[in-house]
């Protein structure tokens, strides 16, 4: 049953490809989501054409993950085992034929060996054993394992387990596993190739004995069977070739000379000059022998073999895949793939401000100081209202104008600067707006300051009302890293 | 690199500082990579992601750190500009300028791919009241001669979006509202479509960029309703035995096995739960829908609260119990003749009715006794005793896993890559499993009975049936919550 690589490639789905899907499947159960994205799809780009069934799909994506693996895959190995067992099943059932087929023939020369033996052997018990097995194979389709029940099939899968180790067996005789509906047509075909190399051991052997021995053949049996009876039962079995081969169809005369106690009588018993022509008439039976078992004992079993294998095929071909997890690997394989790539972000989540020292609220000012105020990137503000505030809250008078900076125009602010290098030391409240977080041009305007005008000068920052705490820290993060024991931190 | 070359679109997503351009870049390529912040300066170089189809880059976002001092750096370009002509090369210049320097180092930075030929993406936060200022950065956008959009990224407060369109409208050639706190895919695929308006070229790439995530969507669908229709089976399916030295040991042994159930139950949940924020790129190891809540309370998928608003409705589910009751009687009915006139369907309706009410209050499976049972394939256990809990027995409560991971999957879809957390749940409206069809709740329910009945082995048919169904429903559950959603971005 296995294939070549290069039959995966093409899209042919065998045994070893069933078994090496089953059991990537669950070794993908572990693997994060992304990964099989990415892999999948990169199989998907490779190919050459795009395959048309989902099996050829499958097939696919299973040739492309074992060319990755190197060693032979579980799947092969399995393949490999069942292959084995039907070469084990072959040779030993046909020995088997040949044993058998040397113990119903063995002729000494003293009695003719019983036709009956011979058809209830090679025949009777042959057509109840295929009933059996068919029937038993039939019946696996509503009880899966039934044919486990079989000693043959018991002891192969028993090497198998051994083969490819009791781990990847039992994935793939999990339940729900697709390996499990192909199973049953796999085991039935090995036990009907037993049966065909049984028969093959048997035709040969009898060939052989009928070439190279001289056989006798008579009939007999407790029962009360006449001759004609016996003539009906042959001629019906003989029904299949009776047309065309005429000479293969035991005639009356043959049947009711060969009955045992006349036979006897007239080739044990006989005369020695007479033994010759009797013989000659014992031999008669062979040609209908030799087409029971080549109709009723190879031809079954050979249209067996080959319904089986054609069942097998089949089933491979036919595989449902609709499982959600088999249906998730097409879905992978026929997807584009989205994804982005970036290089390293330097940028940092760290919060600002750990390890300084706690910014200092702002202290009232006194009676007699003045303090500039400026706006910040054009917070609004309501003038008489937060002069009115500044002077209850920090005891300090409002120098007017009230300032830009940060804002449009940028005149504006470089002549704040030089206003703030003629005052010096007079404090600035700097009014921000929380939501605008603080940036290089708040920091490079604070340095400018300091530059400026003298470094001890306060500088009092006043969050607007609104924002929300995390805005508040932002700040309050952002000038404790300026580590500037000048600056405070208010409310506007 | 000349403009002539540049066939893969680029956007550069610029605006100030702490705006919220990094989030929405997360949202909009679904990258959790993306560094997000609230503290300023956490984007200090430009960062290039590259969103590829199967390896090919069909467009790239830049993340840019924000404007820090754009006044001054208009003040020097102006100071340079003759015409209109000019105002390209003067920005050229300004970035060349300052080159080496620790000036202007975040506007350097963000105009330089600007420069390359990067179309211009300007966010700015719409929660925020519009400062004049801003104008500043929109004129230095509007000299680079690029073509520009704006997104106002706001998450709640309409306050102020009026204002900052009409301020945007003047500089920009389409204005989009974007939340990149509530990004669906819908929303990803209108913004990507407003992309391709700003150059003609770039259609072709950008359109290709929809089709494949349209099938990325489609597949995600997909992926969701396998998860979700393998939670069922396996939910379905679970059972648990325990043997019992003795009967004594029956009080004691029976709840902790009973408990032990229902926790499984649970862990099934919560990993098909997890596994479908993965299928959107989220993680939530760890995550569970009971965290820190006791048993039996609010969240728990045993909770009265859960099954009052989860499953089947009390109407929804007696009126499946009465209409399958009375179909089965009414069968009998017909097979009569009618001849018992109408009695088969009015029995089944009441039996179904008693089913149905029955149903209504059993949340908890119980364990029951298996020693005794015939249909057992246990084999006989060398203790006494031997319990089992499950299938879960109740008609509800693949409903109610049904109905959470449909909510659950809401949230996914709605969780933006730039929030931390999983959103909450919707708070109010229909139950989610009102937009099923009693059809299709008739076919559920024969397939989750099948499933139970089933459990050892479940019949493939049964599963695929279910994969289908429920993709259907994912399907259908997706198609008006986009509509509706429909919120953004919009076009001013």
């Amino acid at each position: 049953m296995t294939i070549s690589e290069r039959d995966a490639e093409q899209g042919r789905f065998g045994l070893a490809e069933l078994i090496d899907f089953e059991l990537q499947l669950a070794s993908d159960r572990a693997r994060p989501y992304q990964e099989l994205l990415e892999r999948d799809r990169q199989i998907a780009l490779r190919w050459r054409a795009q395959p048309k069934t989902p099996q050829q799909m499958v097939a696919h994506w299973v040739a492309a993950l074992r060319r990755d693996e190197g060693a032979p895959t579980a799947g092969e190995k399995v393949a490999r085992a069942h292959g084995l067992a039907n070469l084990l099943v072959f040779l030993s059932f046909a020995l088997i034929g040949v044993g058998v087929a040397l113990a119903v023939l063995q002729f000494t020369g003293d009695h003719p060996i019983n036709v009956l033996v011979v058809l209830g052997v090679f025949v009777v018990l042959q057509l109840i054993n295929l009933l059996v097995t068919v029937a038993a194979f039939l019946w696996s389709r509503f009880s899966p394992g039934f044919l486990q029940q079989f000693p043959i099939v018991a002891v192969l899968r028993r090497l198998i387990a051994r083969l490819v180790g009791p781990d990847h067996a039992g994935r793939f005789w999990a339940r729900r596993s697709l390996y499990g509906g192909v199973e049953r047509w796999i085991w039935f075909r090995t036990m009907q190739l037993g049966a065909l190399a049984f028969n093959i051991g048997a035709i040969v052997t009898f060939m052989a004995a009928v070439s190279f021995t001289d056989l006798a053949f008579a009939w007999s049996t407790t029962l009360r069977v006449e001759a004609q009876s016996l003539e009906r039962f042959c001629a019906a079995l003989a029904l299949p070739w009776r047309g065309w081969l005429p000479e293969a169809v035991p005639s009356l005369e043959l049947i009711d000379a060969t009955q045992y106690f006349r036979f006897d009588a007239a080739y044990v018993r006989a005369p020695p000059g007479m033994r010759v022509r009797d013989a000659a008439v014992a031999g008669g039976w062979w040609p209908f022998l030799l087409m029971c078992l080549l109709v009723y004992g190879l031809l079954p079993r050979l249209l067996l073999v080959m319904w089986a294998s054609w069942g097998a095929m089949r089933s491979l071909r036919r595989l449902p895949l609709d499982t959600p997890e088999e249906a998730e690997v097409i879905a992978r394989l026929t997807t584009p793939w989205v994804h982005n790539v970036h290089g390293e972000d330097p940028g940092s989540v760290a919060p600002l401000g750990r390890g300084r020292a706690p910014l200092p609220q702002p202290a009232p000012l006194g009676n007699d100081q003045e303090a500039i105020v400026v706006r910040w990137r054009d917070a609004e503000i309501d003038p008489d209202r937060f002069v009115e505030r500044v002077r209850q809250r920090l005891g300090a008078a409002v120098e007017a104008p009230i300032a830009d900076a940060g804002g449009r125009d940028h005149v504006e602010e470089q002549a704040l600067l030089a206003r703030l290098e003629a005052s010096q030391q007079q404090p600035m409240l700097v009014v921000v707006e929380p939501w605008n977080a603080p940036d290089r041009g708040f920091e490079r305007f604070v340095r400018y300051v300091r530059q400026r005008s003298h470094r001890q000068r306060k500088i009092y920052v006043l969050l607007t009302e609104g924002g929300d705490a995390q805005q508040h820290a932002v700040w309050a993060g952002y000038l404790a890293e300026l580590a500037d024991p000048y600056i405070a931190m208010g409310e506007a | 690199m000349s403009k002539a070359s540049i066939e893969v679109p680029r956007f550069a997503v610029v605006g100030r500082v702490n705006k919220g351009k990094s989030s929405v870049i997360a949202s909009f390529i679904e990258n959790d990579a993306v560094k997000i912040s609230p503290w300023p300066g956490t984007t200090t170089e430009c960062v290039r992601y590259d969103v590829e189809v199967d390896e090919r880059v069909l467009f790239s976002v830049i993340d840019t750190p924000g404007f820090e001092d754009a006044p001054r750096a208009l003040h020097w370009i102006k100071q340079r500009e003759a015409t209109a002509a000019d105002r390209a090369q003067r920005v050229r210049e300004f970035v060349d300028a300052f080159e080496g320097t620790d000036e202007f180092v975040e506007e350097r930075r963000l105009l330089r791919p600007i420069l390359e030929g990067a179309a211009i993406l300007y966010v700015v936060n719409g929660d925020e009241p519009y400062r004049k200022n801003y104008e500043t950065e929109m004129e230095i956008l509007r000299y680079t001669g690029e073509p520009a959009m704006a997104l106002i990224n706001r998450s709640g407060s309409e306050a102020y979006i009026e204002s900052w369109q009409r301020a945007l409208n003047q500089y920009f050639k389409l204005v989009m509202l974007f939340d990149a706190h509530a990004v669906t895919w819908d929303k990803r695929r209108r913004l990507l479509e407003a992309f391709a308006t700003l150059h003609p070229s770039w259609e072709g790439p950008i359109r290709e960029a929809v089709v494949a995530l349209r099938a990325q969507e489609a597949r995600r669908h997909y992926q969701v309703a396998n998860i979700i229709a393998d939670m069922l089976v396996d939910a379905l399916t679970l059972h648990l035995t325990a043997g019992l030295p003795d009967e004594r040991a029956l009080p004691h042994e029976k709840p902790r096995l009973e408990r032990q159930f229902h926790d499984e139950l649970r862990s099934i949940e919560r990993r098909a739960h997890q596994k479908i924020a993965t299928v959107y790129l989220h993680r939530l190891d760890g995550w569970s829908p009971e965290a820190d809540i006791e048993l039996e309370s609010r969240d728990d998928l045993f909770a009265k609260e859960t099954w009052d608003v989860m499953g089947l409705s009390p109407r929804a589910l007696l009126t499946l119990t009465v209409v399958t009751g009375a179909a089965a009687g009414g069968a009998i009915d017909a097979a009569v003749g009618f001849a018992s006139a109408l009695t088969g369907t009015l029995i089944g309706g009441l039996s179904g009715l008693g089913v149905g009410v029955y149903e209504l209050t059993r949340r908890y499976a119980r364990a029951s006794q298996i020693a005794e049972q015939a249909k057992s394939m246990m084999k006989p256990s060398e203790h006494g005793y031997r319990i089992r809990v499950g299938p879960h027995p109740s008609l509800n409560f693949p409903f109610v896993l049904l109905a959470r991971a449909l909510s659950h999957f809401d949230r996914v879809r709605a969780w933006a890559h730039a929030r931390q957390e999983l959103p909450p749940p919707t708070a109010t409206g229909p139950k989610i499993l009102d937009q099923v069809d009693v059809d299709t709740r008739k076919r559920f329910t024969k397939t989750f009975s099948t499933i139970r009945k089933k459990y050892r082995d479940v019949p493939r048919e049964a599963r695929s049936e279910l994969r289908e169904t429920v993709h259907r429903i994912v399907v259908e559950h997706t198609q008006p919550r986009e509509r509706d959603v429909g919120e953004g971005p919009h076009a001013t």
